[in-house]
């Protein structure tokens, strides 16, 4: 015991919260702990100082977007966006093509960008324009050009004029690409944002508030560019999972053709197709209630119900959100869902038509977490399940009885 | 509590950015652009700036990276990298003024969100704690970074960080007790 008010010397506290002990300097700080109910008392006080002082969590930052700026402004290899604009307008030399596609096959990420910028591209070019004349002439002026400058990167080598135009057209067109990007509607400030996949295509969105949605396969999502007024509306067709950013007194709403959700801060699924909507909460509470109705259910987490075309809020039932927003990680789920509406999520899944011979068969129900890799493999899943068969014709699926 | 210990690939991966590996970029991008946003989010309370920071952050990184160091800490070189910007950044912003003034109060979140004048004394007591000593306060207890870490970012011995680190835990107590009803020994 010494005169000092403190026992032990303060920067062993601020060493252990701070994690700069080693394990055997966190021992004697344990025994020292049990020495001595006070200790512990003391102690505790520190630690709460610690946690009252954590720092407020940033917004969510889009890496893809940042990452696609960043290779754009860096003029980084054919993986990257510059390259891009050459590859969707047929101008990337065969080798380089097969380069990125391999990209693009390694891993869903590099598609899901690769994705983004292609809708964008196809958006913002001109329907007549003949892309490889302006490549040729261009290579023209490089060519030009190289024989007054000396090679300043050793990359250049193999195909000099050719890689020179690749690094300025690509950088141009990705400038001009990326303006679109980040200021996707600057020129008709009114104008909604619409954001549409494909079938078998997912997408990330981030909204103006920083908030963060994944859209599903055949889906389409409206958004205003700034969010002004009293509340954040966003409409939605299709299916898609939300991470609404909180913001105090501006609530966050999902109109559907079927229904209303407000929300404040919280992530969830929303899925509305077949003239019904189906909202499943991962976290936080939502107001669910069906348009131009007042009476409303309130879910939390791993909670669910569904509205159809000017109905009401169904009960609310417990679900495993893991499950329904499962689509994000290349799986499909079905929780006592008709045939028919989980055919034709199958289809826009899989990009894929798919028929049933005999209409009635559309009415039985099944439940069920697939895979998305293979659509063979969910129908025979499905087939052993509701003892069904399928047969490929031309290129389509058909469903039948067993024959 | 501990922050994770610099995998040991960590240096490969910066001999990689060093000799042009693109992807050895884009995986140092993904790892460290998030946490270098909150880190400049929170001094400038504002998206695009932070941002933008960001961005121009990474552009020098890689034009740049002939001169990077394996034998350094990458993430004490990246965040010596937003400090120097975040000051450039306000510099511009106001060229009459010092910088150091005009770095604006660090936030904090406390348990209860609604809480506001609790979070106020809060981020006060920090404010009021002398810029070295707050300094390294944020950069241990906000963004996880290890002593030797926090010592190479500011330009100070570890010892320096050390002797900050107590001061500034001794202040914040002294100054938060009754906001927190912290029973202290004696």
């Amino acid at each position: 015991m010494t005169s000092d008010r403190f026992p032990i010397n303060e920067s062993w506290f601020a060493e252990v919260l701070a994690g700069e002990c080693d394990a055997e300097s966190l021992a004697a700080f344990q025994v020292w702990l049990d020495e001595d109910g006070e200790h512990r008392l003391t102690f505790s006080a520190y630690q709460r100082l610690w946690q009252s002082l954590a720092p407020q969590q940033a917004p969510p930052l889009d890496l893809f977007e940042g990452w696609c700026r960043l290779a754009a402004q860096l003029n980084l290899g054919s993986d990257q966006p510059e390259a891009w604009s050459l590859y969707l307008s047929g101008a990337l030399p065969p080798q380089e093509t097969a380069r990125l596609e391999a990209w693009r096959a390694a891993d869903p990420d590099n598609e899901r960008a690769f994705t983004a910028y292609q809708k964008l591209w196809q958006a913002a070019t001109p329907p007549a324009e003949p892309a490889f004349d302006v490549a040729a002439g261009w290579a023209r002026v490089a060519e030009s050009l190289e024989r007054d400058n000396a090679p300043a990167q050793g990359q250049v080598v193999a195909m000099p004029a050719r890689r020179r135009w690749l690094a300025l057209g690509g950088a141009l067109a990705a400038a001009l690409i990326l303006g679109l990007l980040f200021n996707r509607f600057a020129l008709t400030p009114a104008a909604q944002t619409v954001i549409e996949t494909a079938a078998g295509q997912q997408e990330q969105v981030t909204l103006p508030d920083g908030s963060r949605v994944w859209l599903n396969a055949g889906t389409r999502l409206a958004y205003p560019p700034a969010f002004a007024g009293t509340s954040r509306a966003v409409s939605l067709q299709g299916q898609a999972y939300f991470e609404v950013v909180h913001r105090e007194g501006l609530p966050f709403r999902v109109q559907t053709d079927e229904a209303e959700v407000t929300v404040l801060g919280t992530r969830f699924d929303v899925h509305s197709r077949h003239r019904r909507t189906r909202v499943v909460v991962r976290d936080g509470r939502v107001a669910l209630r069906g348009r131009d109705q007042q009476a409303r259910v309130i879910l939390g987490q791993d909670q669910m119900s569904t509205v159809r075309a000017g109905g009401r809020p169904a009960a609310v039932q417990t679900v495993d959100a893991k499950e329904a927003i499962s689509w994000r990680e290349g799986y499909i789920s079905f929780e006592r869902a008709r045939l028919a509406d989980a055919l034709i999520e199958l289809s826009l899944t899989f990009n894929q038509q798919i028929i049933l011979d005999d209409p009635a068969l559309g009415e039985r129900t099944m439940s069920g977490t697939f895979s998305t890799n293979s659509l063979d493999a969910v129908l025979t899943e499905i087939g052993l399940a509701l003892n069904l068969e399928y047969t490929v014709k031309a290129g389509v699926y058909h469903i039948h009885t067993p024959r | 509590m501990s922050p994770p210990e610099s995998a040991p690939s960590e240096d490969q991966l910066v001999v990689a950015v060093k000799g042009g590996d693109e992807e050895a970029f884009r995986r140092l991008y993904f790892q460290y652009a998030e946490p270098l946003f909150g880190f400049l989010w929170r001094r400038l309370n504002q998206r695009e700036p932070a941002e933008d920071l960001v961005q121009e952050l990474f552009v020098k990184v890689w034009r740049n990276r002939a001169n990077l160091d394996p034998n350094q800490s990458i993430k004490a070189y990246l965040y010596q990298a937003a400090n120097h910007l975040m000051i450039d950044y306000f510099r511009k912003k106001n060229p009459v003024q010092g910088a150091q003034e005009l770095l604006p109060e660090h936030r904090t979140v406390t348990a209860e969100e609604d809480n506001f004048e609790k979070r106020a004394h809060i981020e006060k007591a920090l404010a009021d704690l002398p810029e070295a000593q707050r300094h390294v306060f944020v950069l241990s207890r906000f963004e996880g970074l290890r002593y030797t870490e926090i010592a190479s970012v500011l330009n100070i011995s570890v010892k320096t960080v050390e002797t900050h680190m107590n001061r500034a835990l001794k202040k914040l107590r002294h100054q938060l007790r009754t906001t927190l009803s912290l029973l202290f020994w004696g």
